[in-house]
């Protein structure tokens, strides 16, 4: 269990690593926006309410951030945050956060 | 079963801190040292991702406190639906699992010009920035009778000290048709919600130990609260007849008490409540040490540019938390999570001599209305010229089914493990 789940964090970190951020901020690094998401969506911790993003594919990541803005749930915090991202914002986050290929 | 899980969780936490960190970098850049001052959800986790963003970079964390309760959650403790244990953080366990230099120390003084931090032990340590996440301090000379003893007597257990497991004490020991009394403050202070989310878990607490005749009177130094339309509706739900919202139109500030009657003054009134518990919320300002060091302004709180959260005042000393004036986010454990995140990210961006990181943030808070039903607000925001904006933002809904409630206690549970664990670094128990 232990190897398994630090084989998902690294999984994020190495693929924060190869991720291209919004703007001009550093090309390699997560943006800031893309951290504030792990307030809640940590490994290990909240794996049924709010899963661990860098197991899922970036394609499932931003369809899930486009239901949240296009068709929200009653209730869904996710639809208040993705409200006014656009398709741009969207597909950032979901390659910064989301699984990453193997290299 | 449980122990081993928990226990391979923190192996987990602490592997990550340890050996994750240079993944995170790009090339080496010469030693920096950033002093981090103040070890909750603002500076914890500024030194966190300092360490992840920008390895090369000496970072140091200081904190005064041998261990703390979060502000999230303490009043579930005060409830008695959790334990104190639960929400307790140790300093130096905070350390051990971030991979992050650390001194339980007091700082006594931090020099803006020259970039000194004065330790309690008279050491004098020089920084290339400092972080400043110091917290909150209360305001005192406004409420007659309240400084000193009063403020033990009827206890705003707001600091995540002793004063939590107070107030548990005295909220057991109210009869079957008692009175508690809790002071709200004026804006801005920590945890808007809160004095709310105490008043729902109160009656909670009361009316499920058969105490169901005690009253409980919010007196408030304002006309509305977070979340008020959603407060007010589930109390009407919940615990009808048992809370009473005295706002500041209707003279709910609290100007006086004698601590050793339970009696509260309200404004305008010359007649006391009589209570068999008070707990008084005072107005509130940024911690003594960030006066102390010149970063406040007359509002008692430290301005920030948005973008970065440096002081307005001295550029290279940035202020996280519930210390800044950092509305519309409000003063939340999650405002001073994401800030922070900011934070490191644009000091190791100006560090390496990048572009700032775009700035935009998070909040969410979540507040329990019962033992098993919860209420959200939350919204992103985004800085611009220095000021910060809204982007979006909202709350539960006024109309929901039996199920939202009960949904969002689970995402609550599940908020404060992620929050905790993301910025102190190893995941609580499940107390229940």
């Amino acid at each position: 269990m232990t190897r398994r789940a630090a084989r998902h964090v690294g999984a994020l970190c190495l693929g924060a690593s190869l991720t291209s951020a919004p703007a001009a901020f550093a090309a390699d690094l997560p943006s800031p926006l893309a951290l504030s998401c792990l307030g809640c969506h940590q490994p290990m911790v909240n794996a049924r309410e709010m899963p661990a993003l860098d197991r899922l594919p970036p394609a499932d990541i931003a369809a899930a951030l486009r239901r949240s803005r296009d068709a929200p749930e009653t209730g869904s915090i996710m639809a208040r945050f993705a409200v006014k991202l656009t398709d741009a914002d969207i597909d950032a986050l979901a390659r910064e956060l989301g699984r990453k290929p193997r290299r | 079963m449980r122990a081993v899980i928990d226990r391979d969780r923190r192996r987990v936490t602490a592997a990550v801190a340890a050996s994750l960190l240079p993944r995170w970098s790009r090339a080496a850049a010469p030693a920096n040292r950033v002093i981090v001052v103040g070890a909750g959800f603002g500076g914890a986790t500024c030194a966190k991702y300092l360490r992840l963003l920008s390895p090369a970079t000496d970072v140091l964390l200081i904190e005064r406190r041998a261990d703390f309760m979060t502000g999230p959650f303490s009043n579930l403790v005060i409830a008695g639906l959790r334990t104190a244990a639960s929400i307790t953080r140790h300093t130096a366990a905070i350390g051990r699992s971030l991979g992050i230099r650390l001194i339980e120390t007091e700082v006594i003084d931090i020099d803006p010009i020259t970039l000194a931090v004065t330790l309690a032990d008279g050491r004098h340590l020089r920084a290339d920035r400092i972080v400043v996440s110091p917290g909150i301090g209360m305001r005192t000379g406004l409420i007659e009778g309240l400084d000193g003893h009063g403020a033990e007597a009827m206890p705003h257990a707001w600091m995540g000290d002793g004063q939590v497991i107070a107030l548990r004490r005295r909220l057991a020991a109210v009869p079957d048709g008692g009175t508690v009394l809790i002071g709200a403050p004026a804006n801005p202070y920590r945890c808007p919600p809160g004095p709310y989310e105490r008043a729902s878990l109160m009656a909670h607490a009361l009316k499920a130990s058969g105490r169901g005749r005690a009253k409980i009177l919010i007196a408030d130094a304002k006309d509305d609260f977070s979340k008020s339309a959603l407060f007010k509706l589930e109390w009407d739900s919940l615990y009808p007849g048992m809370i009473e919202w005295i706002p500041r139109a209707a003279g709910g500030e609290v100007v006086k008490v004698d601590a050793a009657s339970g009696e509260v003054w309200l404004r305008g009134s010359q007649t006391p409540v009589r209570t068999d518990l008070a707990s008084i919320v005072p107005a509130q300002q940024a911690a003594a040490l960030a006066a102390r060091a010149d970063l406040t302004d007359d509002s008692g709180w430290c301005p920030v540019d948005a973008g970065n959260f440096a002081s307005l005042r001295h550029p290279h000393i940035h202020v996280l938390g519930d210390a800044c004036l950092g509305a519309p986010m409000p003063k939340s454990a999650f405002a001073a999570n994401s800030q922070a995140k900011l934070c490191a990210s644009a000091i190791a961006a100006a560090l390496r001599g990048d572009e700032a990181p775009p700035a935009r943030l998070l909040n969410t808070c979540y507040s329990m209305v019962s033992d098993t039903e919860a209420i959200s607000v939350s919204g992103l925001y985004a800085a611009a010229n220095g000021k910060l904006g809204v982007v979006s933002e909202g709350m539960s809904p006024l109309a929901a089914d039996g199920g939202l409630r009960r949904r969002e206690a689970h995402q609550a549970q599940a908020w404060y493990d992620g929050i905790t664990a993301d910025s102190f670094g190893s995941p609580n128990k499940r107390m229940y």
